[in-house]
């Protein structure tokens, strides 16, 4: 029996929120910033202990703050992937808050913090630098390279049937 | 078939809580009554557990914006799920025109302000190595 599960992607404009779903869902990347309007949606199924699961990936528009996000993106979501971009600050300063409004309104839903655009990391710039509480369990990926994004999804997959 | 009641730009859908078409004006996207909506996009799959009998959230639930392509026609529409006594209403609005003109300047703007940020990033990283 499939399962479908809805996955929304929230996080800043411009961190890599579709490069993700599109490295992930079509195995394509491309350099050049598209602005994400409203909310695209794609699908793709996996397997997960031998159970196949549809993930239905909401790919929303940027915000800076998730009450800012549209409450009937985030109805019925059963994971939350929270992306921000290594490179830019102004993209994880408020991740805390951001973290915590999760918890506060979606207790029993599973997230996870993503760091988009590893591939910029270098010898003096690298995973260590985020190196707060907050960041402990994320995951470090990179649209543009492929890293660690398929094991992010499978893993968020493997979340939503616990 | 109805004809069409609004405008060459709203779709009226009404369905069962399995997802069964059971009337549509077919004004933006041909469908057939006793079709199954679920399988048209996965947006109208998500609607499965708004359509069920245990979901508590609102009656009427609006969904702006809303990019979909089916039948290899793009869209970007916003959508309104009415909830009338266990059938549902779906208005799909056809507002691809007005978004792609907001796209347009929400990407010159952002493109800017990414412009300027990376900047940033690489002379925070320049600093480093001196």
């Amino acid at each position: 029996m499939n399962i479908a599960k809805k996955v929304v992607l929230l996080g800043h404009f411009g961190v890599g929120k579709t490069s993700l779903v599109r490295r992930f869902v079509d195995m394509a990347f491309s350099e050049e910033y598209l602005v994400t309007m409203g909310v695209h949606i794609k699908k793709k199924t996996i397997t997960i202990n031998g159970e196949d699961i549809s993930l239905i990936i909401w790919d929303i528009e940027g915000k800076n703050n998730i009450e800012e996000a549209r409450k009937s993106y985030l109805l019925g979501s059963h994971a939350f992937v929270y992306v921000f971009d290594v490179s830019r600050p102004e993209t994880y300063e408020n991740i805390e808050s951001e973290i915590d409004y999760i918890k506060e309104h979606f207790n029993s839903i599973p997230y996870c913090i993503v760091g988009n655009k590893a591939d910029l990391f270098t010898k003096d710039f690298s995973e260590s630098f985020f190196d707060k509480e907050v960041f402990k369990n994320s995951y470090f990926t990179s649209a543009k390279t492929g890293d660690n994004v398929e094991t992010m999804f499978a893993e968020i997959a493997q979340k939503t049937l616990s | 078939m109805e004809k069409n009641s609004f405008s060459n730009k709203i779709q009226l859908i009404q369905i069962n809580k399995f997802g069964e078409i059971l009337r549509t004006d077919n004004v933006l996207i041909e469908l057939k009554i006793g079709e199954n909506i679920f399988l048209l996009h996965p947006f109208f799959e998500c609607l499965k557990d708004i359509v069920n009998d245990d979901f508590n959230g609102p009656k009427n639930i609006a969904f702006p914006c809303i990019a979909m392509e089916i039948n290899e026609e793009k869209f970007i529409c916003d959508i309104t799920i009415k909830n009338e006594r266990d059938l549902f209403v779906i208005l799909l609005f056809n507002f691809s025109k007005h978004y792609q003109e907001v796209h347009k300047e929400t990407q010159e703007k952002n493109r800017a302000m990414l412009k300027e940020q990376s900047y940033n990033f690489e002379n925070r990283m320049k600093k480093k190595k001196d």
